[in-house]
């Protein structure tokens, strides 16, 4: 398993560290080629999946808390792992993580929002894209400006395999994830905190 | 005929299917606040037999509060955060004025979050709904998937 995070380990943190203050319409970074090579498709195969539905999301998902001590040993690995690089690249001290397993399949979507809710203290948003038998048709991760009154795209990221993205979770880090119009995107995401 | 009754407690929830037919000539306007809703708006007047019919079903003497039009294409919404509940029971009243059927556009009431009362999109229904303060409402998505041209057109009144 350690494997599967030696890309984290050698990351250029400071130039990520200036994309991230950089990156508009609110902090982020888009890591390509992270995690290349290993199969974690397989390693959900054990984790039950469900549809979830709300006024602002339809989705199939793993639950919130994994199932499988496969699940809730990649999560601990993945926080473990990943949140002293990212509190040093994103200058929010961070120490754990919570991560589930998406899947969205054609009409599915997630209607724009931002994560800050009073109480999580979610600091930090990731979504790591898997890669499956059919990309997906739409599914892009956008990012929007907010702005007295209006609301505004301002960037899409592609939800290409092996991607990485981070983004501050913030009351103005709006963002959806765009109606899968054919195909299935899969995705790990969740949240890192303090 | 009434299509869908559901009482819960003493609150009603009714659908009364072909129930107007209205022509519409309107300038929308775009809503755009997106993590609340995605649609385009315009003011409305409600028929007097639209307010008939509400009274009717209800046995309350109703006049309109307030009345606008909504009108949602693919890509729209209108998110239960958008809504805002009422100290008082006012009535409810939605005419569905879409040229055609749209697949999973619907309205859903909620009450304490959980969805109570599901209308369908419905050309020419008309639902009557008692809100109040526990409860919320929210126009669900409109799939990119449904034909280019679709298109939920909804008259929504508040009586009391």
């Amino acid at each position: 398993m350690p494997r599967v995070f030696d890309r984290a380990l050698s990351w250029d943190e400071p130039a990520l560290a200036a994309a991230w203050r950089a990156a508009q319409p609110f902090p982020h970074v888009v890591i390509d080629d992270f995690v290349a090579g290993v199969d974690l498709v397989e390693l959900l195969e054990v984790e039950p999946v469900d549809q979830y539905q709300a006024d602002i999301y339809l989705f199939d998902a793993t639950a919130p808390e994994p199932t499988s001590a496969e699940l809730r040993d990649l999560r601990d690995l993945w926080g473990a792992t990943l949140a002293p690089v990212l509190s040093r690249v994103t200058g929010k001290a961070v120490t754990r993580a919570d991560l589930r397993a998406f899947a969205y399949r054609p009409g599915h979507y997630l209607l724009p929002h931002a994560d800050h809710q009073d109480g999580l203290a979610r600091e930090l948003a990731f979504a790591y894209y898997l890669p499956t038998p059919e990309p997906p048709r739409g599914g892009e991760l956008e990012l929007f400006r907010v702005t007295p009154g209006a609301t505004e795209s301002a960037r899409m990221i592609e939800p290409v395999p092996h991607r990485l993205v981070v983004f501050d979770v913030s009351d103005v880090s709006l963002h959806q994830v765009r109606e899968v119009l054919g195909g299935l995107r899969l995705s790990l995401a969740g949240w890192f905190y303090p | 005929m009434v299509l869908s009754v559901t009482v819960i407690g003493a609150r009603t929830a009714v659908i009364v299917p072909d129930a107007i037919e209205l022509g519409i000539d309107a300038k929308f306007t775009r809503y755009a606040l997106l993590d609340r809703g995605s649609y385009e708006y315009a003011d409305a007047d409600v028929p007097a037999r639209l307010i008939t019919l509400a009274r009717d079903v209800t046995g309350r003497a109703l006049e309109v509060a307030e009345a606008r039009l909504l009108r949602l294409v693919p890509g729209d919404y209108l998110l239960a955060h958008h809504d805002r509940v009422h100290d008082d029971l006012p009535i409810e009243v939605i005419a569905d004025l879409s040229p055609a059927p749209v697949a999973g556009a619907e309205v859903h009431y909620r009450r304490r979050g959980q969805v109570f009362f599901r209308v369908r999109c419905t050309p020419r229904a008309v639902s009557i709904v008692e809100r109040g303060p526990t409860v919320t409402c929210n126009h669900t998505y409109v799939s990119k998937l449904s034909p280019p041209d679709a298109e939920v057109l909804r008259l929504v009144a508040l009586l009391r």
